[in-house]
């Protein structure tokens, strides 16, 4: 299942994006897998048929999904293309790790409660690795 | 040409104006009122009056053209085309009123869903799902090749071999080729009639399956199984409805018809009024279908309303890791 909201103030696209990332991530999309068609995801979550297909082109680039002519789109990899040099990758990375733990602290969280967090999100993730 | 069958197709004409105007009051009188305001409430009891009155104005017009054409048969004619006041009384006041009555009826009326900010989709490409299997379409491939060469063998045969005239044989003879001639191309006129309509159809079918297996299905943020079987045993209804009305029963009345009036065209008048018949049957059938598949759809949606208020908020942070964090365009993260 794939939700967005309409309500949040992060644009559709992004959401999609990173929805169908994060299903990626948790092994809940594995390779091989085929996406519903452009117009279908589209209809069934009331949004145009570009920004669907925008995302897709997006996760296309990143070299996670293809589309193969009779096959529609497919995920082809769970690990995304790197963008740049490995050490700029990670740094990227790590800030956005350290902004979430940010938050946490931010909303009153202890480190306790935020390793806990952390760990259950490691272990989802990485539960099929 | 026996007067019953004459009688009948003016009876079918006759009674085919007041149903198909009364369907939209009675349409939207049957819809479950779950208006959740007074003002929605009093809005629908508004565009139901309003649509009671004009299916009452226009039906009473009606029956006083049926009662004039009895003298004048201009007004039979103007109340034998009084049915497209369908199209105003159902989308300007059946629909409107249905979605007044019932919010959840959206999908009816074009309103779109209402499940609110959240939207949650199946990741499922329905279009993999057709319950049409390949060995299905052998049944209308084999039909159209099947009635399209009985209608072609007929140009096998001579025309114009069983015309019985008067006269001397100068003029039987003319007679003979002339209607011969007519006979060739009424036979021409199906041929290419039933080749290019039913070929048509063949061609567009895997495309309208292939839309209404895409058809929008809004799931509830839970991702309900219940909904999820609900939305495939419809979807499975509508699709080989589909596919038998307008792949299989459609061709078949159109061919038959072409068959006969190409092989017995002396019974013509005969297959007209068969296939006239025929045809109001198809589309009575076709619409009462297309009735049932749309209640059916409405109560779906009804039923996803239900489950999102459910939810409610659980439903909007459900970690499917689908869902964005509204400070950035991070998945949410997996909850425990």
């Amino acid at each position: 299942m794939l939700t967005i909201s309409l309500a949040s103030s992060v644009p559709i696209h992004d959401q999609l994006v990173a929805g169908l990332r994060g299903l990626i991530a948790a092994g809940r999309l594995a390779e091989g897998d085929e996406l519903p068609p452009v117009r279908q995801l589209a209809a069934d979550l009331g949004i145009n048929l570009n920004t669907v297909a925008r995302a897709y082109r997006e996760l296309t680039d990143a070299g996670l999904l293809a589309s193969a002519r009779g096959r529609g789109t497919i995920v082809i990899a769970t690990i995304e293309r790197a963008s740049g040099p490995k050490v700029e990758e990670r740094k990227r990375i790590e800030a956005g790790i350290a902004a979430a733990l940010g938050d946490a602290k931010l909303a009153g969280l202890t480190r306790e409660a935020a390793q806990s967090m952390a760990a259950r999100q490691i272990e989802h993730l990485w539960k099929h690795a | 040409m026996s007067d019953p069958f004459i009688t009948l197709g003016r009876l079918l004409t006759l009674i085919f104006v007041p149903v198909i105007l009364l369907f939209p009051v009675v349409f939207a009188a049957l819809v479950p009122n779950r208006a959740d305001n007074d003002s929605a409430r009093i809005k629908a009891r508004g565009l139901l009056l309003t649509l009671a009155i004009s299916t009452a104005v226009l039906l009473a017009i009606w029956v006083g053209l049926v009662l004039t054409g009895l003298r004048f048969n201009f007004a039979m004619i103007i109340a034998n085309f009084w049915w497209p006041w369908f199209f105003p009384l159902w989308f300007f006041l059946a629909m409107p009123a249905t979605l007044a009555k019932n919010p959840s009826w959206g999908w009816v009326a074009g309103g779109g869903s209402s499940s609110g900010g959240v939207r949650t989709a199946s990741l499922v490409n329905r279009e993999r799902t057709s319950p049409v299997t390949r060995a299905m379409w052998a049944v209308p491939i084999t039909l159209f090749i099947v009635i399209l060469a009985a209608i072609a063998a007929r140009g096998l045969l001579p025309f114009g071999g069983d015309l019985l005239v008067s006269g001397s044989a100068s003029e039987r003879e003319a007679a003979r080729v002339a209607y011969a001639e007519v006979e060739r191309s009424r036979w021409l006129v199906s041929l290419i009639v039933f080749g290019s309509v039913y070929g048509f159809l063949l061609a567009i079918l895997p495309r309208g399956l292939r839309r209404t297996l895409s058809e929008p299905e809004p799931m509830d943020a839970a991702g309900s199984p219940e909904l999820a079987e609900l939305y495939a045993a419809q979807r499975r209804k509508r699709v080989l409805g589909l596919f038998w009305g307008i792949g299989v029963a459609l061709p078949l009345l159109i061919g038959s018809f072409c068959v006969g009036k190409t092989w017995f065209p002396n019974d013509g008048s005969m297959w007209g009024l068969i296939a006239g018949i025929g045809g109001s049957i198809l589309g009575i059938c076709g619409t009462i279908f297309g009735t049932w598949m749309t209640v059916e759809r409405a109560r779906i949606a009804e039923l996803a309303a239900q489950l999102n208020a459910a939810n409610g908020s659980a439903g909007r942070e459900a970690g499917n890791g689908g869902v964005a964090d509204s400070k950035n365009s991070k998945p949410a993260l997996i909850q425990g």
